[in-house]
């Protein structure tokens, strides 16, 4: 799908990310390590989309974040999702769902 | 709901941008540590963890630059800055900014001082009901084809004869009056109206009464009759003496007509 390897699907990182916080509250760099350990290590995420990524999608009311102290100790932003990202991730789930079968469904055709 | 959000937070970024700046540096510093720290734990040297990770995951600086002018807040701060930017050259240059000032000044009174001679002469409907069935009438001499006034015998003839107007009226929008009497005299712009003017162009008499019928015929003339119209504009002016009851209003277009007792 992607010109270069690693590189996302324009506009998933969004949906990636609500996955990878519905688990637990986690740290930027927990989510692209995440985001690498779950895909494989076909996905690399780069620090500036990711963290323009997290801003968004805190602004629109997705996520929320609080500073903690992380694993070793040090003081970390940590992302939850709220309320309206859970709704949002399922309609975005459903959404990708339907996508992706189309998709398949036009290459498959001969 | 999420623009509310996306409001409060922009908001705070441009009002809070030193602890906002603070906070993206302390979170993406703490990234690119930890970034750093997992590839030494594989036994890389730092150097190298560094290298690799400004590889893979982009340096910080430029990170801090993206994220800093993502949001709507970052257009809202260059213009701030251009604005300011701009500010200090005109100051620097204080001849350039005059003709700046000068040329903003010349082209927009000029467009504007065009649009109310055009608003005014095509655009506004005349302040009368059925404004396009208006027309005025003149006379044009056989011998010379100018355009002169209407004798006044003419005028008579037309609205007895005439089949084509609803109603005609004759103005003489030339002569002056002399306002005296207390105080000092006053010199007003005014007009000769024939008796139906004022019913034909549908203009109401805030006070008093419109003309007679038997006001218009020769022989009656109005200082016989001592009952000046005038308007309201003017009756403004010398309010002590007329009652007025909108003083504000203003312009001719509307007329009252005003018991006044001879001095």
């Amino acid at each position: 799908m992607a010109d270069k390897q690693g590189d996302l699907v324009q506009g998933t990182l969004d949906m990636l990310i609500l996955k990878i916080v519905v688990l637990e509250p986690i740290h930027g760099y927990g989510i692209a390590v995440r985001i690498e350990q779950m895909s494989n290590g076909v996905f690399k995420v780069n620090a500036g989309s990711l963290f323009v990524a997290l801003q968004r999608l805190h602004r629109a009311g997705f996520i929320r974040s609080e500073w903690k102290a992380s694993e070793n100790n040090r003081r970390a932003k940590y992302y939850a999702l709220t309320e309206y990202g859970r709704k949002r991730l399922a309609s975005e789930t459903r959404d990708w769902g339907r996508q992706v079968a189309a998709i398949a469904r036009i290459l498959e055709a001969s | 709901m999420s623009w509310l959000h996306s409001l409060a937070s922009g908001l705070r970024a441009l009002f809070q941008r030193e602890q906002v700046d603070c906070e993206l540096d302390e979170e993406l510093s703490g990234f690119m540590e930890m970034a750093t720290e997992e590839k030494m734990k594989r036994g890389t040297s730092h150097k190298d963890a560094l290298r690799e990770v400004r590889l893979e995951r982009g340096s910080l600086e430029v990170t801090k630059e993206v994220v800093g002018t993502a949001g709507w807040e970052s257009g809202v701060q260059s213009w701030w800055q251009d604005l300011r930017f701009a500010a200090r050259t005109l100051r620097k240059n204080p001849g350039f900014a005059a003709v700046v000032v000068i040329t903003l000044a010349l082209g927009i009174g000029a467009n504007t001082g065009i649009f109310t001679v055009v608003n005014g002469v095509v655009l506004k409907p005349l302040p009368y009901p059925d404004p396009d069935r208006l027309l005025t009438l003149w006379e044009r001499s056989q011998s010379d084809g100018l355009q002169s006034t209407v004798a006044p015998a003419n005028f008579y003839d037309w609205r007895a004869q005439s089949r084509s107007f609803a109603k005609m009226a004759a103005i003489d929008p030339y002569p002056d009056f002399i306002l005296n009497g207390s105080g000092e005299a006053q010199r007003l712009s005014g007009a000769d109206v024939s008796g139906d003017f004022f019913s034909l162009l549908g203009t109401r008499m805030e006070l008093g009464r419109d003309f007679l019928t038997e006001e218009d015929r020769p022989g009656t003339s109005l200082s016989s009759a001592r009952q000046p119209t005038i308007s309201i504009e003017i009756s403004s002016t010398c309010s002590g003496r007329w009652p007025c009851p909108h003083r504000r209003r203003s312009g001719c277009a509307e007329h009252i007509r005003c018991a006044c007792s001879p001095a």
